[in-house]
């Protein structure tokens, strides 16, 4: 087939319109429209660049091999979608699906173990699946990672000392139609998360604990996609992620030490509490309506206040990501920690090149080149960190016991 | 744009370091003007693209430029980032100056590099994982078009004796050592460009000449 008839295939297949294979090649769409038709065709750097997006060998765009017959998870998971998803969605999906592999593979080369959570801990059954149970198991994963009632740290800190792999790509912005996260259990890595980095980092946040509850107590399904139709799994994972990250009782006390209530009264009062549990504004005012701490007319006029603005009056600090976000400006971040280890391992130890370590992640070389080689010792000039520690050693604390 | 055959052609690796030292003139003496660069690695006609589909020199300094505005970086970061994209950036002055000329792939070159990127077709090469596409394009164009290949990619030599056994090849340190046989530069100067290259993450380890013995040793 030449590679015109197999440019469409591979396009249409990947889930790209010509639109967004255009923009993310920074063609028009009248040129892919010409390659698709055999009147013009791509140069080297562009069929380079076709064949990572389209996640299709050059060698089979070029119809010079047959595309090799692999288990199609990607498939599987959007079989696990309940509505038309958008293409960059599926593109992601598919990018989720492949890393996956990839690391796998990497691993078994290197002789890295995964350490990848394959079986919940934590006891599940058919027919527990309200609200109420949901909160509950939340309590009971707190309390196994010895949470107590305050804030959880690094989310994906979290997931790493369970053994759940955490990826991101971008998923597209309309959280209406696309997806915000999904689970796999993959037969190689364990139980991994996707998480769709064109979110807010508070609603990234829930979405990995939406995930992690899909994980810890719906592993019987290989495969599930979130969107914004809630059937009852979906709804109990909700619930999970509003009780794992903002505890009713952690809630109560802070409240009580803040000089709040009993019911909240100003909308600051909200933004202290999203800050210290680190929850975007939304799923603050939800969680405080749940629980009874707001009532619902307080509940209707503060959501339409612009929380971020109302934050930094506040004095917190405002990363940019709140302020919209930047999906493409993720490189090596994008990956699980676990991962980049074994990746500055595997170059380390030769079992990759850097040129190759670049081709796998998509990344370029200098980004590699960094991961590998950047010397964490500190430079001789006086850092802060050195300063602070030298404020230590004054106090004499470093000889207490 | 030069007109003339290349007698070579050269990876990102390759140009990478020597444009991050400032001593493109090396490569181009020792392996004479014009370089053959393959569009995977520099593109001029490019323009402002996505990442996605930026040649391997133009991502890299895209990159760096992100690093040198990034506010999580201490300055001295921020600073050798920026000295970084500038030296990089320097790629595009040399296709002004027809120091180099750009490689677009025959069919059949295109069939050696796309084994040499598959997962599944680069095995028969001896390789457990994928080159990258501007490493398999330098082999592929190289070795059909008898050009010498300038590469330091460990995986990149491997496939090319798999292919062509006794092809010609130049690695960075030979280059070195080659720059200082014919007195463009001392051994001294070899070995600190070397060092250079390492302290900007080149994996070699060995220097180009022995280290002069300093008194007290053996």
């Amino acid at each position: 087939m030449p590679l015109a008839d197999q440019l469409a295939r591979a396009r249409t297949s990947s889930g790209f319109g010509q639109d967004d294979l255009a923009n993310a090649l920074g063609v028009s769409r009248a040129m892919v429209s010409y390659w698709e038709l055999g009147k013009r065709r791509p140069n080297d750097r562009q069929l380079a660049a076709l064949s990572q997006l389209l996640r299709a060998p050059i060698g089979v765009l070029l119809g010079h091999e047959e595309a090799a017959p692999a288990p199609d998870i990607a498939s599987m998971l959007l079989r696990g979608a309940d509505q038309a998803l958008p293409d960059d969605a599926l593109s992601g999906l598919g990018d989720f699906v492949a890393f996956l592999d990839t690391y796998a593979d990497l691993a078994e080369a290197a002789r890295f173990a995964i350490r990848g959570m394959g079986q919940s801990p934590f006891i599940s059954g058919p027919g527990f699946e309200s609200a109420d149970d949901a909160r509950r198991k939340a309590e009971e994963v707190r309390s196994h990672l010895r949470f107590g009632l305050g804030a959880v740290g690094d989310m994906d800190t979290v997931c790493e000392m369970l053994g759940v792999t955490v990826y991101r790509a971008d998923l597209g912005a309309d959280l209406t139609r696309t997806v915000s996260g999904a689970f796999l259990h993959h037969p190689r890595v364990g139980f991994s998360i996707l998480v769709n980095l064109a979110m807010t980092p508070g609603r990234r946040r829930f979405t990995l604990a939406h995930e992690l509850a899909h994980a810890l107590f719906h592993s019987d399904s290989r495969y599930l996609v979130s969107t914004a139709a809630k059937p009852p799994r979906e709804r109990f994972a909700d619930a999970f992620a509003g009780e794992f990250l903002m505890p009713t009782e952690g809630v109560r006390r802070v409240m009580e030490e803040q000089g709040f209530g009993p019911r909240i009264e100003e909308p600051t009062e909200v933004i202290h509490l999203q800050r210290f549990f680190d929850v975007s504004y939304i799923t603050a005012l939800v969680r405080l309506r749940q629980a009874k701490f707001l009532t619902q007319a307080r509940f209707d006029s503060f959501k339409v206040i612009r929380p971020v603005l109302l934050a930094r009056s506040l004095g917190y600090d405002i990363g940019d990501e709140e302020y919209s976000q930047h999906p493409e400006r993720w490189g090596l971040e994008r990956f699980p920690q676990r991962f980049r280890r074994l990746l500055r391992l595997a170059v380390q130890k030769d079992v990759l090149s850097v040129p190759s370590a670049a081709a796998l992640t998509r990344l370029s070389i200098d980004e590699i080149t960094d991961l590998v080689t950047t010397n964490m010792t500190a430079s001789p000039e006086p850092s802060a960190e050195l300063l602070e520690l030298q404020e230590y050693e004054a106090s004499g604390v470093l000889g207490i016991a | 744009m030069s007109s003339e055959s290349p007698n070579s052609v050269v990876d990102t690796v390759v140009l990478r370091y020597f444009l991050l030292v400032g001593r493109v003139d090396l490569l181009v003496s020792l392996l004479g003007a014009p370089l053959g660069i393959p569009r995977i690695v520099f593109d001029p006609d490019e323009g402002d693209v996505p990442d996605a589909a930026r040649s391997e020199i133009t991502k890299s300094v895209s990159y760096q430029q992100r690093v040198a505005v990034d506010p999580a970086r201490d300055t001295t970061e921020q600073g050798d980032a920026s000295r970084k994209a500038a030296q990089l950036a320097g790629v595009a002055e040399m296709h002004q100056a027809d120091l180099l000329v750009i490689l677009d792939m025959t069919d059949a070159e295109l069939r050696i590099a796309s084994q040499l990127v598959s997962p599944s077709g680069c095995k028969a090469f001896g390789l457990s994982f994928p080159l990258g596409a501007g490493e398999a394009a330098c082999i592929a164009i190289g070795t059909t078009r008898d050009l010498v290949v300038a590469t330091d990619d460990a995986d990149a030599l491997r496939a090319l004796r798999t292919i062509a056994p006794t092809h010609p090849y130049e690695r960075i340190r030979k280059l070195l050592m080659r720059s200082a046989e014919i007195h463009m530069i001392s051994k001294v100067d070899a070995n600190q460009l070397h060092a250079e290259m390492q302290r900007l993450g080149f994996w070699d380890t060995i220097s180009p000449f022995p280290k002069p013995k300093t008194k007290g040793q053996a």
